[in-house]
């Protein structure tokens, strides 16, 4: 079968709708989320093993039975993708068994969510692009219906509908990519890819190159084709918005990094300096419109349009330093924002209001929510103490080692503009409340507030020793063998 | 016999066509339907190149690819069909026009 | 049918992309497989393709298909979580 960690994990979603139809009514959504918790951290645990074995023998191959057929391919960086999806995955189910247990049918949220992470794991240990399809097509489908999940509130079920036309077509888009790269090369898996491509610079392959970056790219949200993602991201279900700002963004980039390093290294000098362009609008658009917005939630969202403009700096760069700063960009991020979205859904569960004017002074009564809340924030700006400020710092570093520099400049403007309105959160909430609504409101349940504290350790904690972390990044992307200039 | 050439363009007319009704219909079926034709015009791609591969021969490869992307397709023309029925039960209507309530 | 502006607009962007899609392939032919590596270990013949397609497929590439199992399990439960309705629901 698969390699084992992905095997458990598909195991247990097969498994989990028996078990949330067999469990007594009354425990039926905690039992269903402590099964969910079981399956990711049986998983963490069989990557541990996993780990140990790619890093003292190298990359793992599973194939099928003749030499062309390669599907799964894990070295460090798949490892590296997956120790945050199941770390996010793990505190955003803890987090479910508060906030989604009214509702009766949870036990197919649980289901859902395994299998969205069952795909994103199978994303990153996929050898060819075919098999990184199959995966693919298994994260969008459960997102789509988990982005409607909450089926009662019109502006889910809309925003889940928008979200599903531009995430369909984009894969149909990447779809017709790949038959392209078939054609000409013959085989799809990322090492013959990258033999059958070394020195050539066929026209075609510039066509299917913009037919792949545009269809990967409605996931990962750059900028011209970024619109489902302020009403997708604030309209779901919190946890679902923590899990697809955070990790399902990142797929998106780690599939294009993927695709672009090994397949199309020959035509390297030309698309370089377009997603250094698209790059800078990336993180401009989503800042300055984060600026104008009034709900909590879309400006958050808006804030992740930014961010994945910060992690494609670390692409148009191309060299080894610019690609770690883009993989610890996404870790840090994930954690960050993962935090950020998680503290939003427990505001808003306690108090009902969804406008940041609503929310003035909800700091005195939920300290502790707020105290984590602030510091997710400040570490998105960039400040030194917290994890962010290490990722930005090697993205500008690798941008002043090439020719780029002004993309470093934008990227140090756009962390002083997105200052703007991640401040005037914290400034809303910490200040004396003035309405009676605010004075009812309680400190955030035990089951949500635990792991919102564990994420803030974790941001606090990498932010201060951060060398495991960015050892870890170095080492994963040494599986990109074709990039130049040291780290 | 037909040129891979000719191939080519039909399928790239037929992504084009489905590009045109994912952008001008209003009536959220005939959406659904767009993507379907930009799935099957990728998938025609597939099988015409697979012919070519070599003068008498097939590559298994193409029609490996095409046979699970017609079951992905039925995925998400499946899920796509739940979200319409869920959005004409909210709006009482099936015209995408209507449904701009979400915005900046 | 009505004929609008729309509609014309967009049989004209049509043609055009036909059109410009042609020229570009007669001025350079696709290298179909020019760049293929390995030929003739796994090609078939003319003659039969049905059974010995299927039996590539099912040798080489099972776990894709097992893969594709789950994805139907996924829209199954994903129709289940949309349009499924329980009298004691809660709304939420």
């Amino acid at each position: 079968m698969f390699t084992l960690p992905l095997d458990i994990l598909l195991i247990f979603t097969a498994v989990s709708p028996v078990v949330g139809w067999a469990a007594p009514k009354l425990y039926r959504s905690k039992i269903a989320g402590a099964f969910s918790a079981i399956a990711l951290s049986a998983t963490g645990i069989a990557l541990y093993s996993l780990y140990q074995d790619v890093s003292t023998n190298g990359a793992i191959y599973v194939t099928g039975n003749s030499l062309i057929a390669g599907y799964l391919k894990v070295d460090m960086l798949s490892i590296f993708m997956v120790s945050i999806f199941l770390g996010l995955g793990l505190a955003a189910t803890i987090y479910s068994m508060e906030y989604v247990e009214n509702s009766a049918r949870s036990p197919i949220y649980y289901t859902l969510l395994l299998t969205m992470i069952s795909g994103m794991v199978g994303i990153v240990f996929s050898g060819d692009l075919f098999t990184l399809f199959v995966f693919w097509e298994l994260m969008s489908v459960s997102t789509y219906a988990l982005v409607a999940f909450f089926r009662e509130k019109w502006e889910s079920v809309e925003a889940s509908l928008k979200y599903l036309i531009l995430g369909a077509a984009g894969s149909a888009t990447a779809l017709l990519g790949i038959s392209l790269l078939y054609g000409l090369a013959g085989t799809l898996s990322f090492e013959g890819l990258a033999t059958a491509f070394t020195a050539t610079t066929n026209p075609w392959l510039y066509i299917a190159s913009i037919f792949i970056f545009v269809g990967f790219g409605v996931k990962a949200a750059i900028v011209p084709l970024h619109t489902w993602l302020p009403d997708a991201h604030s309209s779901a279900p919190s946890t679902i918005s923590a899990l697809l700002s955070g990790i399902v963004i990142g797929t998106g980039i780690f599939v294009i990094a993927r695709a672009f390093f090994s397949a199309f290294t020959s035509i390297q000098q030309q698309w370089l300096p377009i997603i250094a362009v698209l790059s800078f609008l990336t993180m401009f658009l989503g800042n300055i419109t984060a600026l104008l917005q009034t709900d909590l939630k879309r400006m958050l969202a808006y804030s992740s349009i930014a961010q994945v403009g910060y992690m494609l700096v670390g692409i148009a760069v191309g060299t080894q330093t610019g690609l770690t700063g883009t993989f610890l960009q996404f870790f840090n991020h994930a954690l960050m924002k993962g935090a950020a979205f998680l503290c939003a859904g427990a505001i808003i569960y306690r108090l009902g209001a969804r406008e940041l004017k609503d929310m003035v002074g909800v700091g005195r009564k939920m300290p502790i929510t707020v105290v984590v809340f602030s510091i997710s924030l400040l570490a998105l700006i960039g400040l030194p103490p917290f994890n962010g400020f290490i990722s930005e710092l090697t993205l500008v570093t690798s941008t002043f080692q090439t020719n780029l520099a002004w993309l470093g400049f934008g990227l140090i403007l756009s962390s002083v503009i997105s200052a703007g309105y991640y401040l005037r959160i914290i400034l809303t909430m910490i200040q004396i409340p003035v309405s009676e609504k605010i004075e009812k409101v309680k400190e955030t349940p035990l089951l949500m507030l635990i792991p919102i504290v564990a994420l803030a350790v974790l941001i606090v904690f990498f932010g201060i020793y951060p060398d495991p972390l960015v050892k870890f990044a170095q080492h994963a992307v040494t599986a990109f063998p074709s990039l130049g200039g040291a780290s | 016999m037909i040129d891979l050439t000719g191939y080519l363009v039909f399928s790239f007319g037929l992504f084009s066509i489905g590009l045109y009704c994912l952008a001008t219909k209003r009536n959220m079926l005939r959406l659904v339907l767009g993507i379907e034709l930009l799935i099957n015009a990728a998938n025609i791609n597939f099988i015409a190149l697979a012919a070519f591969a070599m003068p008498g021969f097939v590559d298994p490869l193409g029609n490996a690819f095409v046979c699970i992307s017609i079951g992905l397709a039925a995925a998400v023309t499946a899920v796509a069909l739940g979200v319409v029925v869920l959005a004409y039960r909210h709006y009482g209507t099936l015209d995408v026009t209507e449904l701009r309530r979400l915005r900046g | 049918m009505k004929i609008n502006a729309v509609l014309i607009v967009g049989a004209i962007f049509v043609i055009l992309v036909v059109v410009v899609f042609v020229v570009i392939a007669g001025q350079t032919p696709f290298p179909a497989f020019k760049y293929a590596t390995q030929t003739s270990q796994y090609v078939n013949t003319t003659s039969n393709i049905g059974p010995e397609d299927s039996q590539f497929m099912w040798t080489n590439y099972d776990l894709t298909l097992i893969a594709q199992a789950f994805v139907m399990f996924a829209a199954a439960a994903a129709a289940l979580a949309m349009l499924r309705t329980d009298d004691k629901e809660d709304s939420d």
